[in-house]
């Protein structure tokens, strides 16, 4: 019999593990993302696609941060956050066709709206937690909507990116509960689709998106 | 076939093998490791005959992208929105924070928001730097900018990106 985490979508085969599932203990965690047994389901033989996501928390409101009038008016709509996450990432694009001035021109850009973006009033990770579970209840309405449209790379980045933050709920919820749990293990990062991995040595695979371990990136300390 | 010149995986290649034989431009020679973009007429013969797959055939001409419906637009960039104040409020604690544990954690939260962030806003609309939206947008940007806006930067994309729209 195997069992498949919710969250991230490792399996658990009972017959390679040697101990069957109901017998792990209560507080046993899924080994690469940290999900806890509540959150595995039985898996039929010939179906190991990825799990529905489990229901979401109740939504916090999340606080607005200021706009300016010009970012109402000409930047269609988008924050300087957003504006700059659009940079990045079409400086990311250059890089792959090699580039390299113009990915170096559209980091100037990125980093200008960076620069000019204002975090909203908070309260460090539990508002960071609450504007998670808020995006949680969002997710299953868009990937309807990008279903119903035919929108099959709306529908993957919804997909990954619900995964990667269910993950990182789960991780900074633990953070919350015992924040020594950091101390003596890497932090990593997938550079493509965000998963955050708390260990030793990142998986082979992304279990997220898939991209290949050395794409898993550790994220550096210190001061 | 759209125009496509040769560029090299400087990872992958060793710098010593049969391209150098094969080129009929000389652009695979370089001291730079990278092929001499202005050289290459785009034979692809490299490509075919690198021994370690270094080589890919990069279009200079790009198709137009699907065309987005409105509502997912709407719904992917609310979300996008949220990505990018929790970066916001990560980076701030990062930044600011004595306690190392958090600091760590909080520059993870900061990197897996803004990746997730960027992919989920390309995908409303500017997945390729050569599209019309890209260019619309850093017209926007240069017709009207924001204070202390790099204008220079967005004058030199418009005139050097190859848009296909
Ligand atoms: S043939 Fe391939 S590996 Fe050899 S030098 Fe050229 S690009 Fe590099
Ligand atoms: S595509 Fe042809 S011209 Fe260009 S570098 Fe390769 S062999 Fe030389
Ligand atoms: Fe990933």
């Amino acid at each position: 019999m195997k069992y498949r985490c919710g969250v991230c979508g490792y399996i658990y085969d009972e017959e390679k593990e040697g101990v069957r599932f109901a017998d792990l203990p209560d507080d046993w965690q899924c080994p690469v993302c940290g999900e806890g047994k509540e959150g595995f389901e039985p898996v039929e033989e010939d179906d190991e696609g990825p799990a529905p996501a489990p229901a979401a928390a109740p939504a916090p409101t999340a606080s607005v941060p200021e706009i300016s009038a010009w970012e109402q008016e000409e930047l269609r709509e988008l924050s300087a956050g957003q504006l700059s996450a659009l940079c990045s990432n079409l400086q990311r694009g250059c890089g792959v066709q090699q580039l390299s001035r113009e990915a170096e021109l559209f980091g100037q850009i990125a980093g200008y709206f960076e620069s000019r973006t204002v975090a909203p009033d908070h309260d460090g990770v539990s508002t960071i937690l609450s504007m998670i579970n808020s995006d949680l209840m969002d997710y299953g309405d868009a990937k309807a909507t990008a279903a119903l449209m035919e929108d099959r790379g709306a529908l993957r980045v919804l997909t990954w990116s619900e995964k990667a933050t269910l993950i990182m709920r789960t991780v900074l919820e633990r953070y919350q509960k015992d924040p020594s749990f950091l101390e003596h293990t890497g932090v990593y990062v997938c550079d493509i689709c965000g998963f955050i991995y708390i260990g030793d040595d990142p998986p082979e695979f992304c279990p997220v998106c898939k991209v290949p371990g050395h794409m898993i990136l550790r994220i550096q300390g210190g001061a | 076939m759209p125009r496509m010149i040769a560029s090299r995986n400087l990872r992958i290649c060793t710098k010593d093998c049969m391209c150098l034989y094969v080129c009929p431009t000389g652009a695979t020679d370089t001291e730079t490791g990278q092929i001499d973009f202005a050289k290459c007429v785009g034979c692809g013969d490299c490509a075919r005959s690198c021994p370690n797959s270094a080589i890919s055939m990069i279009p200079l001409d790009y198709p137009h992208q699907q065309p987005k419906d409105d509502t997912v637009v709407q719904k992917v960039r609310a979300i996008s929105d949220s990505k990018a104040r929790q970066e916001a409020v990560a980076r701030q604690v990062a930044e600011t924070t004595d306690d190392p544990e958090l600091r760590l954690i909080m520059r993870a939260v900061r990197r897996s928001e803004r990746l997730m962030g960027e992919d989920l806003i390309r995908e409303t609309g500017y997945l390729l730097p050569q599209s019309g939206e890209v260019r619309r947008l850093l017209e926007a940007f240069v017709e009207n900018p924001p204070e202390g806006f790099p204008v220079e930067a967005a004058e030199e994309l418009l005139q050097r990106l190859n848009f296909n729209a």
